[in-house]
């Protein structure tokens, strides 16, 4: 014992001295002069600092093969303890009988237990010392070790994690709202339902103008308080899932990717580049067709193009399919619209090339059901096709379901068989999905107060245009319905002021936002009749006399009547029949 | 699996040096020996401090809760700051490159902080073995402390929790957990 004890205090002498030594050096080298000095000592101390790293070494070592050998001592006396509590409970059993022994081996293998116990408690930080009872340290390395101290940079990063995690409070105080708001689009993008989530993505914009009017304009908060390009891509292609990726690009691209970042992100931004694709496949065919569409150019003159040039140049168009550039999708509707805008076709005469279109699109892997289907329906149902037109509605009723344009024909074809009651589930189920706070969106106003002007409760149906008029400014479909209802009802200057707000809105919406989510020709035709059964009961006096004075203008200049209109009009078919017995109205 | 959750503490060390820190600062109050043998060593217990077991079920309770409360109150805001500003917001590094970098570091260091909230299985083992024994149990019924027998029983989810925690963070498994949440977040929210 005497000599470990020798030992160890051989031990902490040489450490104590070999530290003093670094100590000395580190001050001396601080006091010397020359640079020789300085590199001497600067010597002398990596020596002595290589001196104690040995020394460090060497007693972890030392320490390791302590440990080591007290486990082999702790697990033997474990051993032994174990063997001894087994003889006593045989011994218990051989002497059942005999109380006296029974008390001594208790005895006996009590204090050996404690005895084991005992020899194995040493402490588990010195090694050397036996550990408090109850502890795992002697009474020197226990106070020790509640000395120890929590270094510096424990206190610098607790420092510098408190000032972080503030700073993410209060950015995620500033952000939540809006967050919750593009977490709200998430949501119904993942139910397909495109409407509901574009006007989520909407509202993103004027949450966090609410927050920032809370703060200075210089404000450093100002900086947080923005959305990223990553936001405007979302809103994107929510808004290519309604209106299609052409008319998207053509009138968001602009107002999203404004900044001199969101520029450059398009620039970089995988995902931009393939939704831009739609809009670059479409130009590099109209581009290639660029000969074809000349001569065509040429044959028409100033005059319209006859449908027979039309059709003897498409073999022509179609030697360009397979090209490098030309999409055949595309090159069929180029062939459409030119058959529209150039030979002036209608319905009935645009539907073959529109076939062309669909045909090319089912050999196609993309879905081009954004590109042509409303207009495919829209020429179905004038051809009342009604069971193919259904199943192009089934299709984009399935891909979104906040797609009113389908739901409206379906309905409408429902109403004409007489179905109303499954029209009417099919606006329920519609209502269900698409809703904003406590009222319905502009499309479910319009879809319901059609069905409840087909029932014949027209009373209902004011309630509810009057009601949509608290929550919207621009709503054409719901105004032209409502005229309808005045126009059945006989009260025609009303019928004539809801068919003009009707038709100023939809302007509207087209030449600022370039929003055509509307049927242009009902609303016009609505205008058409309001304005000649008010033409003679709203006088100079009234405040609608203006307006009427502008309808009867711009009908009697414009070359455009819609065909249906004029036929009503002019006595052909009864307007109150039209609007109570088939589609009920003006289709 | 040692060397794997030794690279996931020093991969997420912000987290990890203050769970120690937090451990170290708890025996402190508590009076329980720390070892000077700092926080992140490269053994199984990387990211703790090395200290004698709690003896009493306070101190034992004090010693397992207070280090994750600690992590948990700043690595929430930290990690939400994050994925607003990244994937709700979708600030990228065009639109400004320092808000950003602001956004990343949040995301990491509340990633960190969360990957660390767990004891050591030593610690919440003893726990259970001081609080959860059913001698605890009922010496407070039997001495009338209604209050103790029934903050014994409402603690025990949390206890469980905290023991599988201890069990998923001993192998790495919350690190893997917090980079499929943000693989997760990439695919589906941006």
């Amino acid at each position: 014992m005497s000599n470990n004890r020798n030992k160890k205090n051989k031990t902490k002498l040489q450490q104590n001295r070999e530290n003093m030594d670094v100590e000395k050096l580190r001050k001396a080298r601080k006091n010397a002069s020359g640079k020789e000095e300085k590199a001497k000592i600067k010597a002398a101390q990596k020596e002595a600092k290589a001196k104690v790293k040995e020394r460090e070494k060497k007693h972890k070592a030392q320490l390791k093969e302590k440990k080591l050998a007290l486990r082999e001592q702790k697990a033997q006396a474990k051993e032994n303890a174990l063997t001894q509590l087994k003889l006593v409970e045989e011994k218990k059993i051989e002497a059942a009988a005999s109380e006296e022994s029974k008390a001594g081996d208790y005895t006996v293998a009590d204090t050996e237990i404690e005895k084991a116990s005992d020899e194995s408690v040493i402490c588990c930080y010195c090694f050397e010392n036996e550990a408090e009872p109850g502890r795992d340290y002697c009474k020197d390395c226990g106070n020790a070790l509640l000395r120890t101290k929590i270094p510096v940079s424990g206190w610098v990063a607790a420092l510098i994690a408190i000032i972080f995690s503030f700073c993410g409070l209060v950015t995620m105080g500033l952000l939540s709202a809006a967050s919750l708001q593009v977490f709200k689009g998430d949501y119904f993008m993942s139910k397909d339902n495109f409407t509901m989530a574009f006007n989520a993505y909407d509202e993103v914009s004027s949450v966090l103008a609410d927050v920032n009017s809370g703060f200075s304009e210089n404000s450093v908060f100002n900086v947080l308080l923005q959305t990223g390009s990553n936001f405007g891509m979302k809103a994107m292609n929510c808004a290519a899932k309604i209106y299609g990726p052409l008319d998207a690009g053509e009138s968001f691209d602009a107002n999203i990717f404004s900044s001199a970042g969101a520029i450059e992100f398009k620039e970089h931004s995988r995902r931009y580049k393939k939704f831009k694709s739609y809009t670059d496949d479409f130009e590099s065919t109209v581009k290639a067709l660029d000969p074809v569409l000349a001569k065509l150019n040429e044959k028409a003159g100033d005059s319209l193009l006859s449908l027979d040039d039309l059709d003897a140049a498409i073999p022509e168009f179609e030697t360009y399919i397979g090209k490098k550039d030309v999409n055949e999708v595309y090159l069929y509707y180029t062939i459409c619209v030119l058959a529209e805008e150039w030979c002036a076709a209608d319905n009935d005469q645009l539907y073959k090339y529109m076939q062309l279109v669909d045909k090319a699109a089912e050999k196609s892997d993309d879905d081009y059901s954004w590109l042509y289907y409303k207009n495919l329906i829209s020429m179905l149902m004038s051809q009342k096709k009604y069971d193919e037109a259904t199943k192009y509605i089934m299709d984009l009723m399935n891909k979104d379901r906040s797609e009113d344009y389908s739901r409206m024909q379906l309905c409408r074809i429902l109403v004409s068989r007489g179905k109303i009651d499954e029209a009417q589930a099919i606006v329920d189920e519609f209502l269900n999905n698409n809703f904003e706070d406590d009222h319905f969106t502009e499309d479910g106003y319009a879809l319901q107060i059609y069905l409840e002007r087909v029932k014949g409760n027209y009373e209902n149906a004011i309630h509810l245009a009057t009601d949509a008029g608290n929550y919207f400014t621009n709503y054409p479909e719901v105004r032209r319905q409502l005229a309808l209802v005045y126009l059945y009802q006989g009260y025609y200057e009303e019928a004539f002021a809801t068919a003009f707000s009707a038709s100023n809105d939809a302007s509207y919406l087209s030449s600022y936002y370039a929003i055509t989510d509307f049927d242009g020709v009902l609303i016009d035709t609505t205008l058409y009749i309001a304005t000649h059964y008010a033409q003679d009961l709203i006088d100079e006096d009234s405040e609608n006399y203006e307006d009427l004075q502008y309808a009867i203008t711009t009908f009697n200049t414009e070359e455009y009547v819609p065909e249906y209109a004029k036929q009503i009009t002019e006595g052909k078919f009864d307007l109150k029949k039209v609007l109570s017995e088939g589609m009920c109205d003006f289709i | 699996m040692k060397l794997f959750y030794i690279i996931t503490k020093y991969i997420l060390f912000p987290g990890s040096y203050l769970r120690g820190l937090w451990e170290h600062i708890a025996c402190k109050i508590l009076r329980i020996p720390v070892e000077p043998v700092g926080y992140m060593r490269i053994d199984e217990a990387c990211g703790h401090a090395e200290h004698s077991l709690a003896k009493t079920p306070f101190s034992s309770f004090f010693l397992v809760f207070f280090p994750g409360f600690m992590n948990f109150n700043m690595g929430v805001p930290l990690w939400l700051a994050g994925i607003m500003g990244i994937f709700y917001m979708g600030t990228t590094i065009y639109d400004n490159a320092v808000l950003f970098i602001f956004y990343l570091v949040c995301l990491y260091m509340g990633m960190s902080l969360l990957c660390a909230l767990f004891p050591l299985s030593e610690d919440i083992y003893t726990f259970f073995e001081l609080v959860y024994n059913g001698e605890s149990f009922r010496e407070a019924s039997a001495g009338g402390k209604v209050l103790k027998a029934l903050v014994i029983i409402l603690t025990f989810p949390m206890a469980l929790l905290t023991r599988a925690g201890a069990f998923l963070e001993k192998h790495g498994v919350n690190f893997i957990l917090g980079i499929a949440v943000i693989i997760v977040y990439s695919v589906f929210v941006l």
